[in-house]
């Protein structure tokens, strides 16, 4: 308190961060008793963080505002309020003083998250062994032991408190292991199936012309419908989520997500007439389009391409490294079957069919 | 911050987080769900982060799931089933309160066309009605269910029940008082065609009942009701003032315990004196509860048996016997005679132009007026009958052969 009442008359300024790049943008002021209110709310002074490192990491995090703070002296009490409190500045605040190295930040960490981050690595991985690896193995990424161009880089560094710290440590845990998998999987020895592998009659269908027709109707189809049903499409064909899994990543029951399913399917369905017709395929021909088996026309890889194709961009070296076992062989046929077929039942939860 | 997604790149673990927790902004979440949409790696991420969410919050649930389930006592288990009890309970109140209502109207009914119908009835015949001597002789004799019927079951306890209180009080003499105060007024009260005592009562009973005659019918008795309020009201004061007549004279008339009366309910037709010269010396006012005369059938040696056998077939409708002869009435009207006490019957020839709806014996009438408390009820050698149509036409007889037609009072 005796700090604050020193640097009552001015703003604080942010001092001087180790990355340097942070705060040499734009000085920026953070109001003194907002200072007070958040170091009272976040109570990082239970596990003893200093309150200059408090104000410190505040000054850093208020840097990130959008639309960027006024300067100094300028800013209102209350935007920053509303913007540092939108944050996880608890976790904010402990996940910057443990790549700080602060040994008590470690401590509080450690005592928090150990248990949960081991148990999401066994739930990511599927496998204790697998997941207690991973989680070590994540610990020593967290604890700095990488280093690079001769400085120690943790990866909490990089959280900026937009999601809860354990969201953060999930989803970091799970890109590690899909990244590990996708670098691995290609060293595994096949199944006796080949996923992926480019099909022996490929090229050798009868009519390429309506099957070059269809692909881009196709296309077209799925870039017209919005983003949240091309996820669904993708999620439930593609990646054979189930309806729960689905509604669960997007809060929603899954009910909703069969009608949703439904009601995108019977559009990309109906587009898909349209952009047959205007490609010059009569009504007629552009049924039996439609009504084609899409195993004879082996649409499989085609249909992979096309919803992974709309930027392509981001997306041509994923395809040389996708998980084997996260797209099965069946998902184009039951995708393009919902597109293809003119009898559309209900959306079936995965989970219950397959018991 | 979260920079815009470029090609080649994917969102980091922070937007992911913030799409899963659902924390972004609209825009923002638009922008990871197109990326994910046609990003695999994406997808994937985020159902294992949210696969690990599920998998590392299974204690609230398994902590429900292993919680013992407490068996719901009995009385919890019924807490709700005071609804449909109280339901049930105002169900079954509601039918009980309408089905008196519904009683209390048909004695109301009865009530207003009773006085207007005992001023037709002035020195017509009676109709039979249960002798009101106690509350178990109305219940030996249970009459058939019918809405007139039911109005004296529902009037004869209630005076039964007064009586019998006063009985216990005031053995002997109190007891005449209420034969005569407290059974007359409900008695006239009584449904026209049970208590009327009178062929005009019964006919307006009838005419409301089951109109024979139509509503000109009703409205014509109605017309004569009211031309004879006056002598109706005199007949009431006239009763009050005299009970104590009346108390004298009926205890002094024995009667059997199950003997069927049939209450004259008053004779103040102008055209028919009250009380006829042969008992000048007793002073009764004809009220319903001391005009009492033996039934037509009974007084005919007729059984309900005997009704039905009549030579058509068909059941008597009205049966009145005087000097040995007995006429009878069937359902459609016809006139039969029976000069045997009712074993052979021969039709007579019917000069009205209706429907023949009643017959009386008007001896029987005069007599029961005049001796009627002394309980003789000797028949007069000279039979006399009278006989209504459902065209308010009245008809007499000598013999029950030849019939004259009669003017109706007041026209």
């Amino acid at each position: 308190m005796a700090y604050l009442r020193v640097v009552d008359a001015a703003p604080i300024q942010p001092r001087g961060d180790r990355d340097g790049a942070e705060t040499q943008a734009a000085p920026i002021a953070v109001h003194p008793a907002l200072l007070d209110e958040l170091w009272q709310e976040c109570g990082a002074g239970s596990w003893g963080l200093e309150r200059a490192e408090f104000d410190r990491i505040v000054l850093l995090a208020a840097q990130g505002q959008k639309p960027p703070p006024a300067p100094a002296g300028t800013a209102l009490k209350e935007q920053q309020g509303t913007f540092l409190r939108s944050l996880k500045l608890a976790d904010l605040v402990l996940a910057k003083a443990c790549a700080a190295g602060n040994d008590r930040a470690w401590e509080h960490f450690m005592a928090q998250y150990g248990q949960p981050l081991t148990r999401a690595a066994i739930a990511i991985s599927g496998s204790e062994t697998v997941g207690r690896d991973l989680a070590d193995a994540f610990y020593a990424e967290l604890f700095g032991l990488n280093i690079r161009d001769g400085e120690r880089k943790c990866p909490l560094d990089s959280y900026r408190g937009r999601g809860s710290l354990l969201g953060w440590l999930r989803t970091t845990l799970a890109q590690r292991f899909v990244d590990h998998y996708r670098r691995t999987y290609r060293e595994q020895a096949l199944d006796g199936e080949v996923h992926d592998a480019p099909s022996s009659e490929v090229g050798t269908d009868p009519e390429p012309g309506m099957l070059a027709s269809l692909r881009e109707a196709v296309k077209a189809a799925l870039h017209n419908q919005p983003a949240e049903e091309r996820f669904l499409l993708a999620a439930y064909y593609v990646d054979e989520r189930t309806l729960a899994e689905i509604g669960k990543v997007l809060h929603v029951h899954e009910a909703t997500i069969s009608r949703r399913l439904r009601r995108a399917t019977d559009a990309v369905r109906k587009q898909l007439m349209r952009n047959l017709e205007k490609g010059g395929m009569s009504r007629k021909a552009a049924e039996e389009a439609l009504g084609t088996d899409p195993r004879d026309l082996d649409l499989k890889m085609d249909l992979r391409k096309l919803l992974q194709s709309k930027e392509p961009g981001p997306f041509k070296e994923q395809e040389a490294s996708k998980p084997a076992t996260a797209i099965p062989a069946t998902a184009e046929d039951s995708f393009a079957n919902a597109m293809l077929s003119d009898t559309h039942g209900p959306i079936e939860d995965k989970a219950k069919t397959t018991g | 911050m979260n920079p815009t997604i470029q090609p080649g790149m994917h969102p980091d673990a922070e937007s992911l987080t913030a799409f899963a927790e659902q924390l972004l902004p609209a825009a923002e979440r638009e922008e990871i769900l197109a990326h994910m949409s046609t990003c695999s790696r994406c997808r994937e991420v985020v159902f294992l982060a949210q696969q690990a969410t599920e998998e590392d919050q299974p204690v609230p649930v398994s902590a429900a799931a292993d919680a013992p389930i407490k068996p719901r006592t009995s009385w919890l288990n019924w807490k709700w089933t005071w609804i449909p009890a109280a339901a049930c309970a105002g169900l079954i109140g509601f039918a009980v309160v309408h089905h008196y209502q519904g009683v209390a109207t048909e004695t109301q009914t009865a009530a207003k066309v009773a006085p207007t119908d005992s001023l037709q009835a002035v020195g017509t015949p009676k109709t039979e009605i249960q002798k009101p001597v106690s509350q178990n002789e109305s219940k030996q004799t249970k009459p058939a269910k019918s809405p007139a019927v039911v109005t004296e079951r529902e009037i004869v306890p209630q005076t039964s029940r007064r009586d019998e209180a006063k009985e216990q009080e005031e053995r002997k003499p109190t007891d005449q008082k209420d034969m005569v105060l407290g059974g007359a007024a409900p008695q006239l009260a009584q449904a026209p065609g049970a208590a009327g005592g009178s062929i005009h009562g019964k006919m307006a009973a009838r005419a409301k009942s089951a109109p024979i005659g139509g509503p000109s019918a009703t409205n014509q008795f109605q017309q004569q009701n009211a031309a004879n309020q006056q002598n109706m009201l005199q007949q009431s004061q006239n009763a009050q003032a005299d009970s104590a007549n009346k108390a004298v004279n009926a205890p002094s008339v024995p009667r059997a315990e199950s003997e069927t009366v049939t209450v004259q309910a008053g004779t103040v037709i102008p055209t028919q004196p009250a009380a006829t010269p042969a008992a000048p010396q007793v002073n009764v006012i004809p009220t319903t509860e001391q005009n009492e005369e033996v039934s037509l059938a009974d007084a005919a040696g007729i059984s309900k048996k005997q009704k039905a056998s009549l030579p058509n077939g068909l059941e008597a409708l009205s049966v009145a016997s005087d000097a040995g002869r007995t006429i009878a009435l069937d359902t459609k009207g016809a006139l039969f005679l029976s000069e045997d006490g009712g074993k052979h019957w021969k039709p007579v020839r019917t000069p009205w132009t209706g429907r023949a709806v009643l017959v009386r014996s008007l001896n029987t009438a005069e007599k029961g007026n005049a001796l009627g408390a002394l309980g003789a009820m000797k028949v007069s050698p000279t039979p006399k009958f009278e006989l209504v149509t459902d065209d308010l036409q009245s008809w007499v007889s000598a013999d029950g052969n030849t019939w004259t037609l009669q003017p109706v009072p007041g026209k």
